[in-house]
C-alpha cells in the first residue's frame, strides 16, 4: 500500500515535470509548425493545383499532373543536372580549400589574425555584392575584365568566363568556393585547436615529419568536424541561386540554371505557381534523401 | 495526458495569434481617419523628385490621405515584374503601382489593375501622345496614365570618329537613317584596342527587347501576330533571323561587348551607343564632342522603327480607395508636374500640350528623339504573355551570342510563348 502511494507521488512529480517541459517548448514548437510544417503542407497542396499567380481565384485541382509534366520537362532535368554538377565539384574544392587555409592560419605567428580576417571576410559579405564584383572581375572583354586583362597581357587569349556555355558554371564554382571557404575554415580551425598539443610533441620526439603529423594526428582529429563540414557544404551547394541570378540569369543556354533558380523562374516569371510548388516538393525530397545518404555514408567510414 | 498536451499547445497558439492580431489592428487605427495609399515605383533618376512631390501632396491632403512610396530597386533584370507576381500571391499589391508600359496588357487581362476611364478627364485622355494612349488602352478601356515617353537613338563620339578618320553620312530624317551595313562598317572602323565600335546592350532584362526590337521591325517582324496571340511565324521567321544574325555579327566580330561595363560610352570605351533620350541628362559630364542620329534601318527603303514606351501609373484592383489613388495620379501627371518630371531625366513629356510647350524638344539633339517618337515609334508586343516573350527574347539573344544556333533558339522561343498562351489564355 505504502509503496503504491510513493509510486503515485513520484509519478505525479514526473508528470508535472513533463508538463513544464512541454510548456517551455511550446513557443519553439509553434514557430516550427508555423514556419516549417505549414509552408511544406501548403506547398504540397498547391503542387496539386493549376495555379497561375496572376489569377489566384481561378485555381483548380489537377491531381498529380504537375508531377507528371515535371518528369517530362527537360528544363527541370537540366536544372537538376546543373545542381548536381555544381555540388559534386564545389564540395571537395571548397572543403579542401577551407582545410588548407585553416592549416595555414592555425600557426600562432605574428599577423596571422589579419589572414584569418581576410579569408573570412568574403563569407560575411553580401553574396549580391560579391556576385556583382566578380561580374566585373570575370568580364569577357580584356579591356574591362580584370582576369582577362592579366591573361592577355601574359599573351593568352581572353576567356569568356560567364558568357560561354563551357565556362560559365565553372566560373561560378570557382568564385563560390572562394566565397564560402572562409566559413568552413573557421570550423576546421576550431577543430584543429581542439587537438591536444601533447600528441604533436610526442610525435616530434618520435621524429615524425610534417606530412606524417598531418596524416596521423590532424586528419583523425578532424574526422568528426570534416563530416559536419561536408554535410553542410553539400546542402548549401544544393541551394545555389544568387550567383546565377545576378551573374548569368541562368544562361548561357541554361548552363547555370539550378533547381532553385528553376523553381523561382517557374513561380514568378512563368507564373506557374502550382507547377513551381511541385518542383519545390521534389527538391525538398531530394535534399532530405541526400542528407540522409550522406549521413549514413560518412558514419560508415 | 495527450489531451493536456494539446490544450497547452492550443493556449500557446491562441496567445500567439492574439499578439499578432493586436499588431495588425494597431496599424489601421494609428493614423486616426487618415487613409494610407501605398505607391510602388522602380528606382531611377526621379526618385528624389517623387519624394518631394509626395511630401507636397500629403501636406495638401493632410488628415484625409497619406501616400507612402516604396522605391523598388530594379536591378536591370525582371525583378519588378517578379515582385508584382509575388505580391499577387500574397495579396499585397499596393494601391498605386507604376508599371512598364508593355505589362499593362498582361495586368489588365488578369484583372490586377482597374480601368481609369471614370477618373481621368476626357481632356487629359486626349492630351496623350498617340503611342502612349495606345499602350495604356486594353480592350477599349484606359488602364494607365503616362507621365513621360522614351525613345532610343544612336549616340556617337565625334572625337573618336575624327581620330579614326570615319566620315559618317548625316541622315536627315528617320527614314534616311544609317543602314545596318553603314552602321557595322562604322563600328568596325572605330573598334581598336580597348575600345569597341558600339554598345547595344542596356541590361540583361527588359532593356534587350526595348532597345533592340527596331532591328526586328525594320527587317519585317513585330515578333508576334497583330492580335498578340501567336508567335510562330513571327518570332522565328526570316526577318527575325536576319536581325538576330546581324546583332550576333556585331558581338562575334568584337564590335560590341556582350557584357559591357556601366557607362561604356561615357567612359570612352565604346565609340557609339544605342541609348535613350535620358542620356541627354548625363551628356553635360561627357568630356568629348558627341552627336546623335536616328535609329539604324535594315537597308535603303526599309521600314524605319524606334523604341517607345515608358513606366506608367496604374491603380490596382487591391485598392480600397481607387478614387483617391486616381486623384494622386492626376496630381503627379498634371501639366506642370509632368513638365518638371520630364526635365529631371531628359525624357519626352507624354502629354502633347506639354511636349509642344517644352522648347528644348524642338531643336537638335532632343528633336531627334521627338521626331522618332512621333513618326517611327513601334510599341513592344501587346500580349498577355508578355513576361514570357520578353524573357525568351533576352535569354535567347544571349544564348545566340554565346554560340547557340540562331534558328533553333528562335524556334524554341516561339514554342515557349505559344505554349504559355495556349495553357493560360487558350479558352
Amino acid at each position: 500500500m505504502k509503496g503504491w502511494k510513493e509510486k503515485g507521488t513520484i509519478g505525479r512529480v514526473k508528470r508535472r515535470e513533463g508538463m513544464t517541459a512541454y510548456l517551455f517548448s511550446t513557443p519553439a514548437i509553434i514557430l516550427l509548425i508555423m514556419f516549417i510544417a505549414v509552408p511544406v503542407v501548403i506547398a504540397i497542396c498547391y503542387s496539386l493545383m493549376d495555379y497561375n499567380t496572376l489569377r489566384p481565384e481561378a485555381q483548380s485541382f489537377i491531381g498529380i499532373s504537375n508531377y507528371i509534366n515535371l518528369m517530362n520537362d527537360s528544363e527541370f532535368w537540366n536544372a537538376f543536372k546543373n545542381t548536381v554538377y555544381f555540388t559534386v565539384i564545389v564540395v571537395p574544392l571548397q572543403c579542401g580549400l577551407a582545410l588548407a587555409l585553416a592549416l595555414l592560419v592555425s600557426k600562432k605567428t605574428r599577423g596571422v589574425s589579419i589572414f584569418r580576417i581576410a579569408f573570412f571576410a568574403p563569407t560575411v559579405t553580401s553574396m549580391v555584392v560579391i556576385a556583382i564584383l566578380w561580374q566585373i572581375i570575370l568580364n569577357s572583354s580584356s579591356a574591362q575584365g580584370w582576369f582577362n586583362a592579366i591573361l592577355t597581357n601574359l599573351g593568352f587569349e581572353a576567356i569568356p568566363f560567364l558568357t560561354s556555355k563551357a565556362t560559365a558554371m565553372n566560373s561560378i564554382i570557382m568564385m563560390s568556393a572562394w566565397q564560402g571557404a572562409g566559413y568552413q575554415m573557421m570550423i576546421f580551425l576550431a577543430g584543429i585547436q581542439g587537438i591536444s598539443n601533447d600528441l604533436y610533441e610526442a610525435a616530434d620526439m618520435d621524429g615524425a615529419n610534417v606530412i606524417q603529423k598531418f596524416r596521423y594526428i590532424t586528419m583523425p582529429g578532424l574526422k568528426n568536424v570534416s563530416k559536419y563540414v561536408v554535410l553542410i557544404t553539400s546542402i548549401q551547394a544544393m541551394r545555389l541561386f544568387t550567383q546565377p541570378y545576378i551573374m548569368t540569369q541562368g544562361g548561357p543556354q541554361d548552363s547555370t540554371k539550378t533547381l532553385v533558380y528553376y523553381i523561382y523562374n517557374e513561380a514568378f516569371r512563368s507564373r506557374k505557381f502550382g507547377y513551381a510548388c511541385a518542383a519545390a516538393v521534389i527538391y525538398f525530397v531530394i535534399i532530405v534523401i541526400l542528407s540522409l545518404a550522406l549521413k549514413k555514408l560518412l558514419k560508415s567510414d | 495526458m495527450k489531451m493536456r498536451w494539446i490544450s497547452v499547445l492550443m493556449v500557446g497558439c491562441l496567445t500567439t495569434m492574439a499578439v499578432m492580431g493586436c499588431g495588425a489592428s494597431k496599424e489601421n487605427t494609428k493614423t486616426g481617419g487618415e487613409k494610407t495609399l501605398t505607391f510602388w515605383k522602380a528606382s531611377d533618376a526621379t526618385d528624389d523628385w517623387y519624394k518631394q512631390k509626395i511630401e507636397e501632396y500629403n501636406k495638401e491632403n493632410s488628415g484625409k490621405y497619406k501616400v507612402e512610396m516604396e522605391i523598388v530597386a530594379s536591378s536591370g533584370t525582371f525583378s519588378y515584374d517578379d515582385k508584382v507576381s509575388a505580391a499577387v500571391t500574397s495579396n499585397s499589391l499596393p494601391d498605386i503601382m507604376m508599371v512598364d508600359g508593355p505589362y499593362v496588357s498582361t495586368y489588365a487581362e488578369n484583372g490586377l489593375i482597374i480601368p481609369l476611364d471614370d477618373y481621368i478627364s476626357q481632356e487629359d485622355k486626349e492630351d496623350l501622345i498617340p503611342g502612349s494612349a495606345q499602350q495604356n488602352m486594353y480592350d477599349g478601356k484606359l488602364y494607365a496614365y503616362s507621365i513621360t515617353e522614351s525613345s532610343v537613338a544612336l549616340y556617337y563620339n565625334k572625337d573618336m570618329m575624327d581620330a579614326a578618320g570615319v566620315e559618317m553620312r548625316m541622315p536627315e530624317s528617320p527614314e534616311d537613317a544609317l543602314t545596318w551595313a553603314e552602321y557595322e562598317d562604322m563600328a568596325k572602323a572605330l573598334t581598336h584596342d580597348g575600345v569597341v565600335g558600339t554598345n547595344i546592350i542596356m541590361d540583361k532584362g527588359e532593356g534587350m527587347i526595348y532597345g533592340l526590337l527596331p532591328f526586328y521591325v525594320s527587317a519585317g517582324t513585330g515578333l508576334i501576330s497583330e492580335d498578340g496571340t501567336e508567335a510562330q511565324g513571327y518570332y522565328n521567321n526570316d526577318a527575325a533571323y536576319d536581325a538576330a544574325e546581324f546583332l550576333n555579327e556585331l558581338i562575334q566580330n568584337g564590335y560590341a561587348n556582350v557584357d559591357p561595363i556601366d557607362n561604356e560610352f561615357a567612359n570612352q570605351k565604346a565609340a557609339t551607343m544605342l541609348s535613350g533620350s535620358y542620356q541627354l541628362a548625363n551628356a553635360k559630364d561627357w568630356e568629348f564632342n558627341w552627336g546623335v542620329t536616328y535609329y539604324p534601318i535594315k537597308e535603303k527603303g526599309a521600314k524605319a522603327a524606334s523604341p517607345n514606351g515608358d513606366w506608367v501609373f496604374t491603380v490596382t484592383s487591391n485598392s480600397k480607395e481607387p478614387e483617391a489613388a486616381a486623384d494622386f495620379i492626376n496630381y503627379v501627371c498634371s501639366k506642370e508636374n509632368s513638365a518638371e518630371n520630364a526635365k529631371v531625366n531628359a525624357k519626352i513629356p507624354a502629354r502633347v500640350s506639354v511636349m509642344e510647350a517644352a522648347e528644348e524638344w524642338s531643336s537638335y539633339p532632343n528633336s531627334i528623339f521627338k521626331e522618332q517618337l512621333l513618326e517611327t515609334s513601334y510599341a513592344r508586343p501587346r500580349t498577355p504573355v508578355y513576361a514570357t516573350l520578353t524573357s525568351e527574347f533576352s535569354d535567347g539573344l544571349f544564348d545566340i551570342f554565346s554560340g547557340a544556333d540562331i534558328q533553333e533558339t528562335l524556334d524554341t522561343g516561339a514554342d515557349a510563348i505559344d505554349k504559355e498562351f495556349k495553357e493560360v489564355y487558350g479558352n
